[in-house]
């Protein structure tokens, strides 16, 4: 099963989740700023990166793990990359998840000051603070992603 | 040899679709506006790509629209291709530009309200009318560019 996180710039919610997913985070425990700094991706994102697919890691169960920017596109884009798996015939082996409605007002607002304006030394306390406080929210879609993807291991028609 | 093509531009009920079209060799250019998909917004909101039909070998030919980030979709769409251990053998992306993309995007965007829809159909279909030379162009550039591969 392929997994891919998606949200605004590929750069925080998204890598957060995964990062959550792969263990690479403790969920019991909120994320300090350098914390979340070590997580490959968090934060050095540029623009080229938009539409880019990266690989995380892959999770105890054997599924890859990857994350996606895919700019203000809603679930659309979701539907363009499933239709695609579609065409390739594998949508069964794969689950997109939007983070986007995990995030709140200080992660955009830092994640623009830190990634389009390029002010690091503004936005990333601001967005680190938002991840923070965004973190709870993250857990618990990662958890629906997890049983979704045992789930799917099991009865590939559950998507 | 098996490969799906997917014509990527703007919107995927337009110019994409005319492209689709002709590379079927199924493009009737006496009016554009019959052709299955045209201007059906319901299908583009959704978002899938577009299947208009099969080539001789088989092969799926489909139409789809990514708004203003056409490269994005394409780069993430050639990505999907790698993750799951195909290539280009299996599918390919073709974008499919136009010189008026923005005054298309903006007519198809102002047609979302029912009353200016009836003015814009029309304006949509003489403007496509008119890039269809360039589309036809670029599709032939295309399947050059498949035989020699």
């Amino acid at each position: 099963m392929k997994i891919i996180y998606h949200c605004f710039g590929g750069s925080h919610s998204s890598v957060t989740a995964a990062a959550l997913h792969l263990g690479m985070l403790n969920r019991n425990r909120i994320p300090t700023a350098d914390d979340l700094m070590q997580i490959p991706f968090y934060d050095k994102t540029s623009d080229s990166d938009f539409g880019t697919i990266r690989f995380m890691g892959t999770d105890k169960f054997g599924h890859d793990v990857y994350v996606m920017g895919k700019k203000s596109f809603s679930n659309r884009y979701s539907s363009i990359l499933m239709g695609v798996a579609k065409i390739l015939e594998s949508q069964d082996k794969i689950i997109m998840v939007n983070c986007m409605d995990r995030v709140n007002w200080s992660m955009k607002i830092g994640g623009f000051t830190s990634r389009r304006l390029g002010w690091a030394f503004l936005g990333r306390p601001i967005v680190s603070w938002g991840t923070a406080r965004a973190f709870a929210q993250l857990v618990n879609l990662v958890e629906i992603t997890r049983l979704k993807a045992l789930q799917n291991k099991h009865d590939p028609q559950a998507t | 040899m098996i490969m799906n093509v997917i014509f990527l531009g703007t919107l995927g009920i337009y110019h994409p679709l005319i492209a689709a079209y002709e590379y079927l060799g199924q493009l009737k250019t006496d009016d554009i506006s019959n052709l299955k998909f045209w201007g059906d917004r319901v299908s583009e909101a959704r978002g899938d790509p577009l299947l208009v039909g099969y080539d001789q070998q088989g092969n799926g030919v489909y139409s789809l629209g990514a708004g203003v980030d056409v490269i994005m979709t394409q780069k993430s769409i050639e990505q999907m291709v790698k993750i799951f251990d195909r290539s280009e053998k299996d599918l390919i992306v073709q974008t499919v530009f136009i010189k008026r993309e923005r005054i298309l995007l903006f007519l198809h965007r102002a047609g979302q309200i029912k009353a200016i829809n009836r003015l814009v159909t029309p304006l949509v279909k003489y403007l496509l009318n008119q890039e269809l030379i360039a589309i036809q162009q670029q599709v032939e550039n295309f399947r050059n560019k498949v035989r020699f591969d």
